[in-house]
């Protein structure tokens, strides 16, 4: 897992103004996403985890400090950084099909010919599990298989980093166990660089070669803690191993440790809103 | 997968008869077009109440007779004034509102896009949009003559602002999602604008089409009583001028058919375009 830096974060800094007031979102954020792992950042609510991904995804600007994807200073989307939202982000006009068609379809992804793209449709949506569902609408897929046509229509760029939102944040327990094996699947199968933004500490462990805990108010990477359980992991079931338990136990300290010492200076609602999953 | 006891229309296959239920399917025919004529019930009901009114007060001056009003309608039919005043009207109506389509929508989705074109625009917008477009009229004929540019440039003034102001709210509106997710697999600006932000904002622009579509017929009238030879506008006046209210009822009814029309024509457009925007019970509200 020493692959070489793919993304590199230097000093990021995040600020917004509103009615005369700046508030500082994100303080000297530094850290790297190495090629081929999976890193999740992970932090409570309001730490700004997510703007901190839509800064690397190219659709928020920082407000200084370097950030750098394979050399090259961030400063707009590419099709190099897919990124996957927390509501599938679906386009409810197009069909299953024409949505994960549509990055095949741009100026940027070249000609190419119907049968090429349909071949490709076709593969994605065999990849996510969802084969033969070309032709639904959005609007009559349950939130886990949207999430599924979401991960597909990203994939259709062949980004070299996935982006992931709280991804599965929306769906209910059962299908977010599901989901999080079929990521591990694909990740385990394509070594993907995958950076991901979670507020679960067992969903981080679980999917996560190394997590960067973040802090809140403002939000800053803390610690980045390895996680070396064995892989793959998608066939096994370890959530109850020592190692496993003894992981959320660490991430569970480096989180409470943070909402007390924020509790004690400002934003008192910072507590209940981060107040980490039991 | 079939129980013994399903009497839904998945029953085939059973040994039940396969249409088991033909008097309930009859009956769903006839409350649905029931249910259709309810609309028209109204309507009846105001002629019946327009007969009557005309044969109590006996001043075809004042209130002429459905029926004499129809005879109208029909005279002018096949004398063929009225087809040609609906033609000429039609044209006149249609090339200025289909005008008003593509530059209000153009404009709009620029101006909702991008702030440089919102703040070159938004003033002139505010300013002109209150202007009585009537008041154009002359100043049209003394710039376009007074031939069908200047009605159709009247037109086109009118029915603009709807559709560009809702048009504007439409591409503001739209889910940024929607506009973060075809940045990232690299959509250019024209690519987001075609593929994206106009489907996005078309329900919308519809729904603007469709208050241009009625400002049209409405300006339309007043253009063609200014100057005009042939028009229902036109016909309507010459009705008043010559002291025959029901060739004024003909003209205004024909109008009133005629805008229906097309009225339905967009909202039938709008909901086949617009699928996935007006689901089933939104589909009949909209056309309530």
């Amino acid at each position: 897992m020493n692959g070489r830096p793919v993304i590199s974060a230097r000093g990021v800094v995040k600020t917004f103004s509103a009615q005369g007031q700046t508030v500082k979102a994100l303080d000297d954020i530094s850290f790297d996403v190495r090629q081929g792992e999976f890193l999740s950042l992970l932090g409570p609510s309001g730490c700004g985890k997510s703007t901190l991904l839509y800064i690397i995804g190219g659709l928020v600007q920082l407000s200084s400090g370097e950030l750098t994807m394979e050399g090259r200073r961030i400063a707009g989307p590419s099709r190099d950084r897919g990124l996957v939202f927390q509501e599938a982000a679906l386009f409810p006009w197009m069909t299953v099909a024409d949505n994960v068609a549509f990055g095949f379809k741009l100026k940027a992804a070249g000609k190419r010919s119907k049968g090429e793209i349909d071949a490709a449709v076709d593969g994605l949506l065999g990849l996510v599990g969802l084969k033969g569902f070309q032709r639904f609408w959005p609007d009559e897929l349950s939130g886990g298989m949207k999430q599924r046509v979401s991960i597909a229509a990203c994939l259709a760029t062949d980004p070299k980093v996935l982006l992931m939102d709280e991804p599965f944040g929306a769906l209910d327990a059962q299908t977010r166990g599901t989901m999080q094996r079929e990521l591990l699947r694909l990740h385990e199968t394509s070594g993907r660089t995958t950076l991901f933004v979670t507020h679960d500490i067992r969903e981080a462990i679980l999917l996560s070669d190394r997590v960067a805990v973040m802090s809140a108010r403002p939000g800053t990477v803390k610690e980045v803690v390895d996680i070396d359980l064995p892989r793959p992991r998608w066939r096994t079931h370890q959530e109850d191993n020592h190692e496993f338990l003894a992981l959320e136990r660490r991430l569970n300290a480096l989180l409470e440790h943070d909402v007390g010492s924020s509790s004690a200076t400002a934003a008192p609602h910072a507590v209940i809103e981060g107040q980490p999953a039991p | 997968m079939s129980p013994p006891h399903d009497n839904t229309t998945s029953a085939a296959g059973s040994a039940q008869p396969p249409d088991p239920l033909p008097a309930a399917r009859v009956s769903t025919i006839f409350r649905r077009a029931a249910h259709r004529l309810r609309r028209v019930y109204s309507l009846i009901g105001l002629v019946v109440l327009w007969e009557v009114l005309a044969r109590f007060i006996e001043n075809p001056l004042f209130l002429p007779r459905v029926s004499v009003v129809f005879g109208t309608i029909w005279a002018n039919f096949v004398s063929g004034d009225l087809v040609r005043d609906i033609g000429a009207s039609s044209f006149r109506a249609l090339t200025g509102f289909a005008l008003a389509l593509v530059i209000g929508t153009l404009l709009g989705i620029l101006m909702g896009w991008s702030a440089k074109w919102d703040n070159f625009w938004n003033f002139i917008i505010s300013f002109s949009n209150p202007v009585p477009k009537l008041g154009l009229i002359p100043l049209f004929i003394l710039w376009l003559g007074i031939g069908e540019s200047s009605k159709v440039a009247v037109i086109t003034a009118g029915a603009i602002f709807p559709i560009l102001i809702n048009t504007y709210n439409g591409v503001k509106g739209v889910n940024k999602l929607w506009i973060w997710r075809a940045a990232t697999v690299g959509a250019s600006q024209v690519e987001m604008l075609r593929t994206v932000i106009l489907h996005a904002a078309l329900p919308q622009i519809l729904s603007g089409a469709r208050l241009g579509m009625s400002v049209a017929w409405i300006i339309l009238l007043g253009a063609e009583m200014v100057a005009a030879q042939v028009g229902l506008g036109y016909r309507i006046l010459y009705g008043q001028q010559t002291f025959d209210t029901a060739l004024v009822f003909a003209g205004l009814i024909t109008i009133g058919a005629l805008g229906f029309v097309f009225d339905r024509l967009i909202v039938a457009i709008s909901s086949w375009l617009c699928r996935w925007y007006f689901r089933p019970g939104e589909e009949r509200a909209m056309a309530q």
